[in-house]
């Protein structure tokens, strides 16, 4: 067992390295003097000044001592600093990153909520009108852009019928009472919440669907009726726990994929998030907030790769002999 | 000699071939069965017609802008606007008419280039397999971490802003899905008797990987494709959307989207149109997909 997270660990070093590269190449393809960022674009500039400037960023060296440069401060925290706001990189995503988190849970617990039930009785009741319904609503809900089904929503419930507010987190002035604020904070939720989890919905609920059936033609379940159990029981005790562990791997391996910014989402309803943040400086060729947030992201999502194989092997004996 | 005939009343089509009859008949007596993919088809060859006819189609020219019109905002939709206008006072209809070729195109070209990049990869590292096969693998790991979304953009934002470079963005960014499958195609070939006969009459490498191998593949691939293209679609709408994608005045579907922002609230036919034609267009592709995956795999029953 050790000896298989150690293999995978080391695996896991390369890609690392693979992809702190990348994030530096893609960085430095931007077009145009990073030094210029630091003078007045408008006012002409002494060919002296800017040679200082790039010295002092340590452009003047060559490519790869930059990159092992910048791979140390990275390693100690620091990704720079933002080209508009002079901030640190770190802490404007930091700052950003728990309103992004709390979106992409919520949105992450409401596929679960509403895709295992729907893809369980989709399987138990197969080609019935509901798994026909249901099979509908999974292809219409990966088909369709979840931004359009959001300027809808907004269309709907904040022009007409204005019942849902439809920008950030909460409104301002911020209610006084506890419960109050709650609900605000609900209101301001659920559009972007079930904008973010339409697709991983419908997906989510057609995978559950096909992994109970399968688990259900297995051996051990006919076993199980043949013992006499009561259909219920085999479906809880049996049927589902194993179905649900890949499903549930799925939505794991799902997050930090939204960690990384739902861009589109949280730009329609201007939530406060990690994705705003990114479109802005996309906007505003902000390059090292951008880099900084690839980076992260990619890092993130490597990462939960490697926890869920471990995790998986600590579950399942047979992978680790692999 | 007669091959073993399975009819089985109103399921796949019986496994005998009757003198002159081709595989793909069979295929296509498969596929008819799947009535979401025949609505699919249908519904494609709608929207293709939209594209390739636009020209006839379309009532006005979607660039004709009627100011006195619209004074300023979308005009709703009436007779003479079926799908209403915008705040220019160009009409809807025309307009998302010709959207059509932008995003179909989109979708076409991006998958052709991820086709094309991940056929490449996957051969080698399929065919070759060993220290290729895994930095390969790594590479495509790698690459596949990455926020794609974020990715594109960013590079959109380097290149010039052109239909093409945004079909090179996607199609950049999605081959490693297409090279993953023909890895594992090539993988699960390599040991079967065809191939290790091929290899005993002397069969080199361009030959094998040419005549015997990527033909099994095909059939992955097409289904892979018709997927491709619906995820093409939706990413290229999902990139004009924000505004890294297709520029106005050009016109797809998800640049429409974009500019209806900001007139979302009070106009529902400036993001219901497009967006609708978007759905639909993915659906179809979807649809085609899955019934293709169902008709041409051999081991499935259709019920």
């Amino acid at each position: 067992m050790t000896r298989y997270v150690i293999q995978r660990v080391v695996q896991i070093i390369p890609m690392l390295i693979l992809i702190s590269i990348l994030s530096f190449v893609l960085m430095r393809l931007a077009p145009g003097d990073p030094a210029r960022f630091f003078l007045d674009p408008e006012k002409a500039v002494e060919p002296e000044k800017l040679a200082n400037i790039r010295r002092s960023l340590g452009l003047d060296q060559p490519v790869p001592i930059q990159y092992i440069r910048w791979l140390g401060r990275v390693l100690q925290g620091d990704l720079g600093y933002s080209f508009r706001s002079r901030v640190p990189v770190a802490e404007e995503i930091f700052a950003r990153l728990p309103n992004t988190v709390k979106l992409g849970l919520a949105a992450t617990l409401l596929s679960l909520i509403v895709a295992i039930p729907v893809g369980t009785i989709s399987a138990l009741k197969q080609y019935s009108i509901f798994d026909y319904l249901s099979t509908l609503f999974a292809f219409l809900g990966i088909s369709m852009p979840n931004f359009w089904i959001g300027l809808l929503l907004i269309y709907i419930f904040v022009g007409q019928l204005g019942i849902l507010p439809a920008v950030g987190t909460e409104s301002i002035p911020a209610p006084t009472d506890a419960w109050a604020r709650f609900v605000d904070s609900l209101k301001h939720y659920i559009m972007p919440t079930v904008v973010l989890g339409m697709q991983s919905m419908a997906s989510w609920a057609r995978y559950q669907r096909s992994s109970l059936l399968e688990v259900i033609r297995q051996d051990y379940i006919r076993t199980a009726r043949a013992k006499g159990l009561c259909e219920t029981t085999v479906l809880l005790r049996h049927a589902l726990r194993n179905a649900l562990i890949p499903l549930i791997t799925l939505a794991m391996l799902s997050v930090p994929r939204l960690l990384g910014g739902a861009f589109i989402t949280e730009s329609i309803f201007s939530w406060p998030g990690v994705g705003r943040l990114a479109v802005h400086a996309l906007y505003t060729r902000d390059y090292p907030i951008i880099q900084g947030i690839t980076l992260m992201s990619a890092a993130l999502v490597l990462l939960a790769n490697l926890l869920a194989d471990i995790l998986y092997a600590m579950v399942d004996p047979r992978v680790r002999y692999d | 000699m007669t091959i073993t005939d399975t009819k089985t009343k109103g399921q796949v089509a019986p496994l005998n071939k009757a003198k002159g009859e081709s595989q793909w008949l069979l295929i296509w007596r498969n596929f008819r069965q799947h009535k979401l993919a025949i609505l699919g088809s249908v519904i494609l060859l709608v929207l293709f017609a939209m594209a390739i006819f636009a020209p006839v189609l379309a009532p006005y020219d979607p660039d004709e802008m009627d100011i006195k019109y619209s004074r300023g905002a979308p005009q709703p939709p009436t007779i003479e606007h079926p799908f209403g206008t915008d705040e220019f006072g160009r009409d809807y209809m025309s307009r998302t008419i010709y959207g059509a070729q932008i995003s179909l195109s989109v979708g076409f070209v991006s998958v052709g280039i991820s086709l094309v990049l991940g056929i490449l990869a996957g051969v080698l590292a399929g065919y070759f397999g060993g220290h290729i096969d895994s930095t390969l693998m790594r590479i495509v790991d790698v690459l596949l971490s990455l926020p794609s979304l974020l990715v594109i953009m960013m590079v959109n934002s380097y290149l010039e802003p052109s239909i093409f470079n945004t079909m090179l963005a996607i199609g950049l960014f999605s081959w490693m899905g297409v090279a993953r499958l023909v890895r594992g195609q090539f993988l699960s070939i390599r040991e079967e008797e065809f191939v290790l006969a091929a290899r005993c009459i002397g069969v080199g490498p361009v030959r094998m990987i040419l005549r015997h191998l990527l033909p099994s593949s095909m059939a992955v691939l097409t289904v892979a494709a018709t997927i491709g293209i619906a995820s093409a679609i939706l990413t290229e709408s999902g990139l004009s959307f924000l505004g890294f994608g297709i520029q106005p005045p050009t016109s797809s579907w998800g640049s429409m989207l974009q500019s209806a922002q900001t007139f979302m609230r009070t106009s529902w036919w400036i993001s219901f149109f497009p967006g609708l034609c978007i759905a639909l267009a993915v659906l179809s592709f979807n649809f085609v997909g899955d019934g293709l995956r169902d008709s041409l795999d051999p081991k499935l029953r259709h019920r």
